[in-house]
Order: structure tokens, then C-alpha cells, then sequence
């Protein structure tokens, strides 16, 4: 039997069937079905030791397979971990995003950082107490249930003087401690051991304020940003746009630069870049370098002051009464409709609301360095697990030889530019051989950066003569919210992949809002209209904030 | 390309850069500096501020030909015998800062705005920084940082 055509709808049909694992064990029924859990890459949350780790000074590694977007996530995690391991707050090191250390969690998403995300290590850190203090219970010859922990020390509650601590206990050594995990990678990762987590009345850290430790080390330039990182024989990189979004790079004229020490130029299908030894000099070789584009019409007809008319008249391309990822459901607006004819008052607004950049104040920033196949990336993306993923597919390598170390960035809120510039710089650094920094200009970072798209929100309510209403439409047409999905998990979903021949997918997805009216006769649906630019826009658009939200949000608390 | 002796945080640093080459490149790319970054590249965010003769300059715009000797002091540079700058200790004390990538703007300015005016008003501060942005919306924070800063320099004067 051939297992790698096996897929997992068959499998799981198959519960008799015979499957070969990963490890070439052969497997029938149940172990079977454990098989089936989605390929994993990085260390595994099977393990304790992937999550919590001693040092041998006694001091907590947490990795967490998430990232902080300026809300000091990890200090949360710290004292989640400080709490249960009853260890000192400052004694515990959260490590964020880094491939080799933590597993995928999700990175920064849908505000699960804590509610979820925090959930696994506050388990993976009771577990560990759970397992020192059995460790220490046959170490100083008393029952687990005599000993109690503080600052790290295990002791025996009849005798305090008897006692012994994790670092003596373990530091350094692995806990090789079994976790259960939930087969589940992303936000919804989770893994328990034999232990429970603590009753809250029982937190002394979690609950109260403390300081963050990054913060007095950015502002005392201290703090590595993405965009600090030069390795040694370093090639800075910068793109070249076209003038009229469409247009394609015809030709390249090297003698333009032939004057910048160490400048060359890139081609690949619609991507053009340059790189110099110095920042400087990429800059300038970007603004120096002559490209004939070809001559395409702008996309944008009309401009700015014909998106609603645009919006108008499209046909639609889908549309549903609820967000895509809910499923499929349908509306009918004639009895909403009716209760509106025979409403006293009719209220009703058009509200059109603008294309919006993320605009992050530190532009798209990676460094990536491909040696033969083996790949370290640098990068500030909130989903570093997933551009790990889409970077090893872009290169044509393994997963396993591709590893990202986050990094703390300019502050983001959605789908950013955060993984453009990572890409760029990892096919650059392949082209070259030299490890490459990719850093985009302002231009850049608003003008190509995924965008929140523009809509049109109509809302018409009805009220009945003791003002109650009694009839409530909700309608969103705008340009697709999907364009491109919520992380650089693919070359398709970035500007770079577009460009050299990854097509964009064809998914649709607007928003409405939460059934949080009771209203009788309400309705509500969104439609999609065709993009200007189906390939590389700059209008392509993600999620900023909340899927498909920040606009509808907008529009619902002026109505 | 030309070699020019900077004066930066109080030790003369050569480096290499071409006529135009802006003054933040060389303290980045160059000296390997951390605290002023690229944020526009046309002096319209103030993340790449450093003070000339106590003056807060867009550094992403001034050519580093143009500095002589001229002191540059960066946030690099504030910090003395391991002791933060009042102001720096401030934002630390009431965590203005959230990614904290614009931060280096803020903390330059308020330093600069403070020498210059040590009994500045609560509304001289509102107004001290014009086309300094924050996109994670830690402004209200900042400022307070900024006037408790005012307020234990002046104590500390006392």
C-alpha cells in the first residue's frame, strides 16, 4: 500500500485498514487513527521539554509558539508559568515565534493569545511542577502529597530545612515527560499531562501588574528589531515597482547602476530588485535603475472618486449571510422588506467606507540567509510558523531545513506587509548566495501592502409607531476581504509568489454583523465585486483587524 | 567613498559614506546603531531622530557629509554608567510603548524639548511633537511619561 497517496478522508473511512506511520511501524485501528494527525515540523508538543525547560541555573525557558504585537504577551505568559512552576516571575524566560523551539501555536490571531494560547503552557508548567516535586518526593524520602515549592525550591511542609531544588533536580537535563496532545496546530494546539493547573485563588503573580522586560530595551536601543539584524557579508536588497500597477518588467538596463560600487539588478517574471554591499547604495541603485515596463492601462479607472460608483455597479462575485469560514447560508429579504413598507419611519444610510493600508511604521523588514538547502530567516511576521511553511515551499525545500527566528517589529494588527519583504530577500539570497536584507520604502510599505477593502454598508431600519423597531436590513457590498489568506503559508499569498507565477486564489469573503440585535424581520448579507487587478495588486486584501470587520464596524457605530 | 569623522555620543566615529548618503544609514548600516530606524525616509515619522547641538534632526534626510564635528547624541548614547535618562527611566515607569519601534522618536525629542525647557507646560508638551507618529496609539501614555520625566528632573534638581 502506498501511504503517501493515502489521504486523510480515506484513512479515516478505512478504520480496518492496514497504514504504514511515519516511523514505519505498522499500525491497525486506534494507533491508526493517531496517524492520521495533521505532519508536524519542529519540536514536538508531545513533549514537556518542547515547552518548559530548567536551565541549569535554575532559570524557566517557556517556548511559546506565538508573538507579541506590543501587548506584552509573553510577560502574561511568564506569569502564567511563574505561578504554576512557583518560581520567581523574573526567573522566567518566554521565548516567541522561533521554528526551532516552539511549536506552530497559531502565531498572533484572532485574540487567542492568552484565551488559548497561553493554555498549553500553563499545563506543560503544572506538569513539570507535578513531575520535580515526584522527582524531589523520592529524592528526600517524603510523599509528594508533605511537600509544597517556592522560588523554585521543593520542601517538605513538616520540615523545611529538608528540601531541593530544580536546579538540582534537573537544570539542563531533559524532563523526557510525555504530553497528550489535541492533534490540533494553530490557535487551537493544546496539550495536558497527569496534572491539573492551580486553583486561581491560589495565584500570587497572576493577577497583579508588572513591568515588561522589553520595554527598557527599546527605549534604550537595546532591543533586537528585525530590522537590526547584519550577519557578516550581508547584501541589502530593495524592489523596484512599476509605475502603473500591472505593467511588466520588459528589460532591465545594468548600465543605469554600472556607477553604484557592487550594485546588481534581479528579474524574475514580474519582480525586479537590486542589491548593493551598503544600504545606501541599494537605495540609490533602486532609484538609478532604468526598467522598461510594458505599457498596460491603469487598473484603477476612475480613480479614488469612482470606487463607490464602481462598487454600484459590479455584479456580484459571491456572496453569503455569513462569513465564509462559517459555511454557507442563505437570506431572504422580503419580509424584512415588507416590515420596512409598513414601517412609521424608515432610517437608512449608505456608508462608504475607503480601501485602508496597514501602514505599519516600520515598512516590511526580512533578512534571510539560504545556504545551499538550508535556510535561516529573520522576520517579524505575526505568523512565523506558517512563513516558514510558505518560504520552504517558494524555495523548493523542505520544511525541516527552513527555520524563523521572530523578531520584534513595527506593531501590526491583521495581515501586514510583514512577510513580503521575508520573501524577497529569501529568493535573493538564493539567487546570490549571500545572505540578503530585503527593507521596503515607505511607498512600499502603503502602497503594496494587503489592504482592508472598500465597501459600500447599507443599513435601513424600521420603527413602528411606539418607536420599537421592527424591521432591520444590513448590507455590505464591497471588494473581497480574501484576496490573499491570513498568513504567508504560500507563495500565492504574498506579493513576491504573484508575481513569479503563483496565482492568487479565488476565495470570497466579506463580513456582517453578530447576531447581537434581537430584531424582528432583520436581514443581512454581503456581496463581492471583481478586483481591479486580479494578479500582484496593490489593492490585494487581508484581514486588518478583525476578517473583513474594521470597515462594517466603522459604519454600524456612525448608523 | 569619502571617510568622515562623526561625533557621535561623545566618541569620534569614522565611517565610510557616499556625499548624499543620510545620516541614518551610517549610524545603522555603518556603526550598527539600534535606536534610530527607518521608518519613512522622509522626515515625516520621527523614528530616525538624533539630536544635533541638542536639536532633534531627521537623520533619514541629513547627509552625513553635512555633520563635521557637530555632537550627534543618539538613544544609543543616552543612557549613563548603566543608569537610564530620566526620560528613558519615565517611559519605562508608565510602559509607554507597545511594539515601541517609534519610541526612539518620542524619547529624543522629549529629551531635547526638556534641556531646552525644564518647566515646560503640560500644553508645551501636547505641542512638542509635531510629526512624531505612533501607529499602535501610545500616545496618551507617552505624554504621560514625558511629564513625569519634566517632573523628576525637576525634583531631582532640587
Amino acid at each position: 500500500m502506498d501511504t503517501l497517496n493515502l489521504n486523510r478522508r480515506d484513512f479515516l473511512q478505512s478504520q480496518a485498514a492496514l497504514v504504514v506511520g511515519a516511523s514505519g511501524a505498522v499500525m491497525v485501528g486506534d494507533a491508526a487513527a493517531q496517524a492520521a494527525a495533521p505532519a508536524l515540523v519542529g519540536p514536538p508538543p508531545t513533549a514537556l521539554d518542547t515547552w518548559i525547560r530548567i536551565a541549569a541555573d535554575g532559570s524557566v525557558v517557556a517556548n511559546f509558539g506565538k508573538m507579541d504585537c506590543g501587548q506584552g504577551i509573553d510577560l502574561a505568559v511568564a506569569q502564567i508559568v511563574a505561578d504554576e512552576l512557583d518560581v520567581a516571575l523574573d526567573k522566567v524566560h518566554v521565548t516567541m515565534g522561533d521554528t526551532r523551539l516552539s511549536p506552530n501555536q497559531g502565531g498572533g490571531s484572532g485574540s487567542t493569545g492568552l484565551r488559548l494560547g497561553a493554555v498549553p503552557l500553563r499545563n506543560a508548567a503544572a506538569e513539570a511542577r507535578r513531575v520535580l516535586v515526584d522527582a524531589a518526593a523520592m529524592k528526600l524520602g517524603v510523599d509528594a502529597a508533605g511537600l509544597s515549592v517556592d522560588n523554585g525550591r521543593v520542601f517538605a511542609l513538616a520540615d523545611p530545612a529538608k528540601s531541593v531544588t530544580y536546579a538540582d533536580l534537573i537544570g539542563g537535563k531533559d524532563f523526557s515527560t510525555p504530553m497528550e496532545w489535541n492533534k490540533q496546530i494553530g490557535n487551537a494546539m493544546n496539550v495536558n499531562g497527569k496534572a491539573k493547573p492551580k486553583d486561581p485563588s491560589l495565584y500570587k503573580i497572576v493577577g497583579k501588574g508588572f513591568k515588561r522586560k522589553d520595554i527598557a530595551l527599546k527605549v534604550s536601543g537595546k532591543e533586537h528589531y528585525t530590522a537590526h539584524i547584519r550577519p557578516d557579508n550581508l547584501l541589502h536588497a530593495r524592489a523596484v515597482r512599476p509605475p502603473v500597477a500591472g505593467a511588466q518588467p520588459l528589460s532591465v538596463d545594468d548600465a543605469s547602476i554600472a556607477h553604484i560600487k557592487g550594485a546588481k539588478s534581479f528579474l524574475k517574471g514580474g519582480f525586479v530588485a537590486v542589491v548593493a554591499d551598503t544600504e545606501w547604495n541599494a537605495v540609490r541603485a533602486s532609484r538609478s535603475l532604468k526598467v522598461k515596463w510594458s505599457d498596460v492601462p491603469g487598473p484603477f479607472t476612475g480613480g479614488e472618486e469612482k470606487v463607490y460608483e464602481y462598487i454600484r455597479k459590479a455584479t456580484p462575485t459571491a456572496s453569503n449571510a455569513i462569513p465564509m469560514f462559517g459555511g454557507k447560508k442563505a437570506w431572504d429579504d422580503k419580509p424584512t422588506l415588507a416590515a420596512l413598507a409598513s414601517s412609521a419611519k424608515v432610517l437608512e444610510a449608505d456608508y462608504e467606507c475607503a480601501f485602508q493600508s496597514h501602514a505599519r511604521i516600520g515598512p516590511s523588514c526580512g533578512v534571510v540567509d539560504v545556504r545551499g538547502d538550508k535556510v535561516e530567516i529573520w522576520a517579524d511576521t505575526q505568523k512565523p510558523h506558517f512563513l516558514r511553511m510558505g518560504i520552504a515551499k517558494f524555495l523548493g525545500l523542505p520544511p525541516e531545513n527552513v527555520q524563523v527566528k521572530w523578531m520584534h517589529g513595527a506593531g501590526s494588527y491583521g495581515r501586514s506587509d510583514g512577510d513580503e519583504a521575508p520573501y524577497e530577500a529569501a529568493l535573493l539570497s538564493q539567487a546570490f548566495g549571500r545572505p540578503v536584507r530585503m527593507q521596503w520604502s515607505r511607498e512600499e510599505g502603503t502602497a503594496w501592502d494587503p489592504k482592508a477593502p472598500a465597501a459600500i454598508i447599507t443599513m435601513k431600519a424600521g420603527l413602528d409607531a411606539s418607536n420599537q423597531v421592527n424591521g432591520w436590513l444590513f448590507k455590505a457590498k464591497g471588494f473581497n476581504g480574501w484576496d490573499v489568506r491570513f498568513t504567508g503559508e504560500s507563495p500565492e499569498h504574498v506579493l513576491v509568489g504573484m508575481l513569479t507565477g503563483h496565482k492568487k486564489w479565488n476565495a470570497y469573503n466579506f463580513n456582517v454583523p453578530e447576531e447581537s440585535y434581537k430584531f424582528n424581520n432583520h436581514v443581512h448579507w454581503w456581496e463581492t465585486v471583481p478586483p481591479y487587478l486580479q494578479e500582484a495588486s496593490p489593492m490585494r486584501t487581508a484581514h486588518l483587524r478583525a476578517p473583513q470587520d474594521a470597515n462594517p464596524f466603522w459604519a454600524r457605530e456612525l448608523y | 567613498m569619502p571617510t568622515y569623522k562623526l561625533n557621535v555620543d561623545g566618541a569620534v566615529r569614522a565611517v565610510n559614506a557616499e556625499k548624499d548618503e543620510p545620516l541614518l544609514y551610517a549610524l545603522t548600516d555603518a556603526l550598527k546603531l539600534k535606536g534610530p530606524k527607518y521608518g519613512c525616509g522622509l522626515a515625516q515619522c520621527g523614528t530616525c531622530v538624533v539630536l544635533v547641538n541638542g536639536q532633534p534632526m531627521r537623520s533619514c534626510v541629513l547627509p552625513t557629509s553635512s555633520l563635521g564635528n557637530k555632537p550627534i547624541r543618539t538613544l544609543d548614547g543616552l543612557e549613563k554608567n548603566g543608569q537610564l535618562h530620566p526620560v528613558q527611566a519615565a517611559f519605562v515607569e508608565e510602559q509607554a510603548a507597545q511594539c515601541g519601534y517609534c519610541a526612539n522618536g518620542w524619547v529624543m525629542h522629549a529629551v531635547a524639548l526638556l534641556e531646552k525647557n525644564p518647566k515646560a507646560t503640560d500644553a508645551q508638551i501636547q505641542q512638542g511633537f509635531a510629526n512624531v507618529q505612533c501607529r499602535c496609539g501610545t500616545q496618551i501614555a507617552i505624554l504621560r511619561a514625558v511629564k513625569k520625566a519634566r517632573d523628576n528632573m525637576a525634583t531631582a534638581k532640587a
